[in-house]
């Protein structure tokens, strides 16, 4: 099956200065993709790109198998058929919601027009709101109008920059889900920018974790918060801590919470000094455990406490632990590891 | 064709035919210090009777001065006429004028009224007495522009800005006779007699001796006149209650100015620039002037009209003009030296 | 499917059109400063002991009364501008919807039109005055009346003339807040008055401040006011010491520290504009409900709007009126239908060309806002604090340079003579006024596409729209009232203008403002009373168009 965009070894630059370094990845038809990362890390750069708002100055970018960038030559955005919607929705003050939402349909009839419209605002549960204008909506409402004016005309793909980020949080995140919903039903080729990575997880199929311009990671949310492939991405996807340890024969790895055996995502080699991530789920409350350690920061999360706990070596770890076990600050507690997928990274020095 | 383009295309075209419109016609074209309104009908009657054109742009002396200076020999102009003689000494310093040697306007402008080379020739004069309340002053406490700084006078007169060029070649006129500091002095002394800080024009000096605020106003006769014929019937009034008093008889005489012309270096129509100025000064444009514009006319032969003749006759300083031109820097910076505002 | 796109691309194509377009710009820009470079060029020329005699004698009455008209102009247009915008835009009473297009009225009267009428009715010798002293038996001297012609008399006439400008800009920018703002402020128990200072007023502050940056600075360029009046300011002075001491290097010298003044200006209005971006309140409105005032409230509102209304037109247009037919000797004929043509012909033109100089600068500054493109928009602009004839010589010197240098040229290589091109024909004229007034329609323009985001263009061009179609479909529907306006202040500015036309203008081409100014100027007001009258006339229409096209386009310019 054909690629709906494919993405190879893409750069941007201003300048002097390369704001995204020879980015990969590509979408099958009806997936829906994110690219997440602190900002300044590229991720709105390389959306601009795919739009055709920036050109390349390395690699190549294909809609539906087209090459449509790459250096020294950019298809003009109104000829790649992408849908764009942006941060701040620019809806045209000057148009009601219908002829906002009809403005990229050409070639059509008035009737046509006016159906797809009409289809469209129905999907988003804005059926009746043709006649208004955009400073008579609500935020949400300004979004899905947004949305919808850029599936309109059917494009190859839609790109969502940052679409959320304007709305209050509790907002975000019904929409996230609406939309996700509504691209999935009308089968919409999508990727969204985001830095919010709850917004990640409840929008996307696949995440592509951006880092100084570098794409660090392109994987299911699931497995970047569980095996990420480095550093940057182990910090930036959930909570978690590092611990030191030693990498021993036969798959061993020691640490000051106990030696265990783990099949290692990444490649180690034998008497390596490594970090070792611990997600706060790895670390199990067993007072029955050796390991004592001292609470030195707790937080109450409803269903379950989020523990700090200290290591003699002074290093921090987290720990979930249910919330009927409630333990003061500076107590000490047993704990011991649990790690299904251990990922350690070597230590840099 | 858009409109934007179409409008380039007007605006293009009208450029490009202004300035070729009027070839191969006669014509004379005139950049002149006179308002239209005093001057068009003499035109009207040139065109007419010489079937001549004249073409008009009318602006203030110094703009139209430096325009002509700047177009250099390219310049349309072929008369230039200003309403002060040193505007006309200016232009001749500047180089823009040309020597007319033309006997019959040698012959009807007395020599004290043109240039000795021929580079300008006057028009009309513009005379600028002492005006004083009828019954209020009495004629024999005046005697010349000098004796106004007695201290007498003291709150009593009114006369307008120094920024104004009437009373800049005054004080030029008065540095030719006493000198730069003799006449500083007598700037400082009159600007303590002011009624009241220098606003308005000349008629606005008429009025406000009218009206009571000063018994003396030194103003230019034809705004007397011009007073005097008005359909306004409170300008009237206030014009009658006035009287005019020649100063300096004595002496050098009562200062005026001229109105004036000079042929342009680029005159492209030197002959029909000529035929306009001896127009000028024929006998019925020389009554026309002074019958309509209430100035006295450069011709002594001819009669200066009823209202002006009952004002008497008189002595005019016979200064030469070029003189009021070159003082006139000397002028202005004496009356900022004395605070005349 | 590579070879279509390489068709569609244009290689590097972009790049090109970034140097063409700001190259243009800069070019454009530096063309219309040249008038305004040639007089900061004196800067550099020795004007010799000139200066110490300026400063010994006149310089600090220049400043100080330029200073204090600046001042009092600033008070009188702040007052009557905001109060009759706030009035009318968030207030009801009885003649609101009248008030609301006739307080604009006044601009149309030019400054020294309003200064002669005031003089003839206030003057000692007027009627307010003699019927004062017939009736009460007074002389001279017995009473005090103030005096018009003074330097508050100046700041007055400029101020009832200029309000207008603030009136415009704050009235829009009241409009275009949203209500919310000013709910939540009288939720918090603020009343009317206190949420008017301390949430409107601070909310429309950049609207405020450029307005009154566009009054001040035709306060500095003002001549025939202040020369009437007899008050010594910098404009006067400039003309004193170029043609009275004849000593251009110094006027000219004088004239570049106007602009210096001009350039504070410009900086601080550009400083209130930039911090506008951070007023923008919710993008939700509702429809305005305007306060309902009582009927004490309400004769106050009256009083005020039909204060400013009166002393700014009804009172010297009726002024000019009663002269024009009492004691006019002067008539309507075919030749006045030719200097209103005429004036309409140059004022129409050259806002049209204005027009479409600022949209073809500002969207250069748009695109490709590099910093010698800012800068040169920015100098652009500067025309229009610097009086007409300065301007006007400025324009002169140049293109007669040109013209000369081309025919000496010509008659070299070919041997005939070009004469002058541009010299004396309407283009100079035209030249001119662009030089002026460009600041007034760049504001404007700038002004209204700095709501256009450029989200809005990338929206369109996603969904398909080409460079062209974005213009007709988003830009120009969302511009309207800007364009509009720009056109309509241009276009009464340049129906009043008065020396730049006076010196520029062909052979045998007179204006309605170079008619009253001729009759005026040779102090017969009454004569000059027909053309200040149709200047008025003329200029109520586009007056009316604007205040139309301000109150609709709130719609379109609030989201």
């Amino acid at each position: 099956m054909q690629k709906q965009l494919e993405v190879k070894h893409a750069s941007v630059s201003y300048g002097k200065q390369e704001v995204v370094r020879g980015v990969s990845f590509d979408l099958e038809q009806g997936d829906i993709g994110c690219l997440l990362g602190p900002s300044g890390c590229g991720k709105t750069s390389l959306l601009r790109a795919i739009a055709g708002f920036e050109p390349l100055t390395g690699g190549e970018i294909l809609l539906h198998g087209r090459s449509v960038s790459h250096p020294g030559a950019t298809l003009a955005p109104e000829k790649r058929r992408v849908g764009m919607v942006f941060q701040d929705f620019a809806l045209y003050p000057h148009l009601t919601v219908e002829q906002n939402v009809a403005f990229g349909l050409r070639g059509q009839s008035g009737k046509q027009r006016h159906g797809r419209a009409a289809e469209l605002l129905d999907l988003v549960g804005l059926a009746g709101l043709q006649k208004k204008y955009p400073h008579q909506l609500s935020g949400g409402q300004q979004q899905r109008v947004a949305l919808i004016r850029a599936m309109a005309p059917r494009p190859d793909i839609l790109l969502l920059d940052e679409p959320f980020s304007g709305l209050d949080v509790e907002l975000r995140e019904q929409l996230a889900r609406e939309v996700r919903e509504i691209l999935k039903r009308e089968s919409v080729t999508a990727i969204l920018v985001t830095h919010d990575q709850l917004e990640a997880f409840a929008l996307a199929d696949a995440i592509g974790v951006l880092g100084e311009g570098r794409l660090r990671q392109w994987d299911a949310g699931y497995d970047l918060y569980h095996t990420p492939q480095d550093r940057f991405v182990a910090d930036f996807i959930g909570q978690g801590a590092m611990i030191p340890g030693r990498v021993l024969a036969g798959g061993h790895v020691e640490t000051a919470l106990g030696s265990f055996k783990g099949l290692f995502v990444n490649e180690v080699s034998q008497g390596q000094a490594v970090e070792l991530l611990l997600r706060p789920d790895d670390v199990i409350h067993d007072d029955a455990s050796k390991f004592q350690l001292e609470v030195v920061e707790k937080v109450f999360q409803g269903a379950e406490y989020l523990y700090t706990l200290l290591l003699d070596d002074g290093s921090e770890i987290l720990c979930l632990v249910q919330s009927h076990h409630d333990h003061a600050i500076g107590e000490k507690i047993g704990v011991r590891l649990h790690i299904d997928h251990p990922v350690a990274y070597p230590l840099e020095n | 064709m858009s409109f934007p383009s179409k409008l380039t295309y007007l605006l293009l075209s009208l450029c490009l035919l202004a300035p070729t419109l009027a070839l191969g016609m006669e014509e004379v074209n005139l950049y002149s210090a006179r308002k239209e309104k005093l001057i068009k009908p003499v035109l009207d009657q040139f065109t007419e009777e010489t079937g001549i054109t004249v073409n008009l742009v009318t602006g203030k002396a110094d703009a139209l001065l430096q325009r002509l200076q700047s177009e250099g020999r390219n310049s349309p102009a072929d008369l230039l006429i200003t309403t002060d003689a040193g505007r006309l000494h200016r232009a001749k310093r500047a180089g823009v004028t040309q020597a007319v040697d033309s006997s019959v306007l040698n012959e009807l402008v007395p020599a004290s009224f043109r240039d000795p080379e021929g580079h300008w020739y006057g028009l009309s004069l513009r005379a600028r007495p002492i005006l004083y309340v009828k019954g209020k002053v009495e004629p024999s406490t005046l005697s010349s522009y000098e004796s106004l700084a007695d201290p007498g006078w003291k709150g009593n007169i009114c006369i307008r800005s120094s920024n104004n060029i009437y009373n800049q070649s005054l004080v030029a006129s008065m540095i030719a006779a006493n000198g730069v500091e003799a006449t500083e002095q007598w700037a400082s002394a009159l600007v303590k007699n002011f009624a009241r800080p220098p606003k308005g024009g000349d008629r606005d000096q008429i009025k406000a001796a009218a009206a009571g605020i000063c018994d003396i106003a030194i103003a230019n006769t034809y705004y007397l006149a011009g007073m005097l014929t008005s359909k306004d019937a409170a300008q009237r009034e206030a014009a009658e209650k006035m009287a005019v008093y020649w100063p300096n008889q004595q002496a050098r005489g009562a200062h005026f100015n001229i109105s004036g012309a000079s042929v342009t270096l680029a005159a492209k129509n030197r002959e029909n620039a000529i035929r306009l100025l001896e127009y000028l000064v024929s006998k019925d444009s020389q009554a026309w002037y002074a019958k309509t514009n209430g100035e006295y006319p450069v011709r002594s032969d001819v009669e200066p009209g009823d209202l002006l003749k009952s004002w008497g006759e008189f002595k005019m300083d016979t200064l030469n003009m070029g003189r009021l031109g070159e003082l006139n820097p000397d002028a202005v910076r004496l009356m900022d030296r004395a605070g005349w505002k | 499917m590579q070879e279509a796109v390489e068709k569609t691309i244009s290689p590097s194509g972009i790049s090109h059109r970034v140097n063409a377009w700001g190259i243009s710009v800069v070019a454009i820009a530096l063309l219309l400063s040249v008038p305004v470079l040639l007089v900061l060029s004196y800067l550099f020329e020795p004007a010799g002991e000139v200066w110490r005699h300026l400063a010994d004698t006149v310089l600090q009455d220049y400043v100080s009364n330029s200073l204090l008209l600046m001042v009092g102009v600033a008070i009188g247009v702040l007052m009557l501008g905001v109060s009759t915008a706030w009035l009318t835009s968030m207030c009801q009473f009885p003649g609101r919807a009248l008030f609301e297009w006739a307080l604009l009225l006044p601009m149309a009267i030019p400054a020294y039109i309003i200064a002669y009428t005031y003089t003839g009715l206030f003057d000692f010798a007027g009627p307010v005055q003699t019927l004062l002293r017939d009736w009460t038996g007074w002389s001279y001297g017995d009473y005090w009346f103030p005096e018009i012609r003074s330097l508050e008399g100046a700041a007055l006439m400029l101020s009832l003339v200029l309000y207008p400008y603030v009136y415009l800009l704050t009235r829009a920018a009241f409009l275009s807040q949203s209500i919310c703002v000013l709910d939540v402020s009288r939720t918090l128990g603020n009343g009317p008055w206190r949420t008017f200072f301390s949430v409107a007023l601070p909310l429309a502050r950049p609207a405020i401040v450029a307005g009154l940056s566009l009054a001040l600075m035709e306060t500095l360029a003002d001549y025939g006011t202040v020369q009437y009046f007899g008050v010594s300011t910098f404009t006067t002075g400039i003309f004193r010491t170029w043609f009275g001491l004849n000593n251009a290097a110094a006027a000219a010298q004088l004239s570049a520290l106007l602009l210096l003044v001009v350039f504070a200006l410009i900086i601080i209005e550009k400083g209130s504009r930039r911090h506008a971006r951070y007023h923008h309140t919710t993008q939700r409105h509702q429809t305005l409900t305007r306060f309902q005032l009582n009927w004490k409230q309400s004769s106050m509102a009256f009083l005020i709007c039909m204060g400013a209304l009166f002393f700014g037109f009804l009172l010297p247009a009726g002024q000019l009126l009663w002269w024009a037919l009492t004691t006019a000797e002067e008539s309507l004929d075919g030749r006045f239908l030719s200097l209103i043509t005429h004036s309409l012909l140059l004022a129409g033109g050259a806002s049209l060309l204005a027009l479409l100089l600022a949209l073809f600068l500002s969207y250069g500054k748009r695109l490709y806002g590099s910093w010698p493109v800012q800068l040169s928009v920015r100098v652009a602009g500067m025309g229009y604090a610097i009086p007409g004839t300065v301007i006007a010589v400025g324009v002169v010197i140049p293109f007669a340079a040109f013209d000369n240098a081309l025919d000496g040229w010509v008659r070299e290589q070919f041997g005939w003579s070009t004469g002058l091109l541009f010299s004396g024909t309407l283009v100079a004229l035209l030249f001119a006024y662009l030089v002026r007034f460009l600041a007034v329609s760049l504001q404007t323009v700038e002004a209204g596409l700095g709501k256009i985001r450029p989200t809005m263009d990338e929206v369109a061009r996603s969904l398909g729209t080409g460079s062209g179609e974005i213009v007709s479909r988003v830009h120009i529907p969302m511009l309207k009232g800007s364009l509009m306006t720009a056109l309509l202040l241009v276009f009464v500015d340049v129906l009043k203008e008065l020396p730049a036309t006076l010196i520029l203008r062909p052979f045998n081409y007179n204006t309605l403002a170079v008619r009253a100014y001729e009759l005026a100027s040779d102090e017969r007001l009454a004569d000059a009373s027909y053309a200040a009258l149709t200047i008025v006339l003329v200029g109520i229409l586009p007056v009316v168009l604007l205040s139309r096209s301000i109150t609709r386009s709130r719609h379109a310019e609030t989201a």
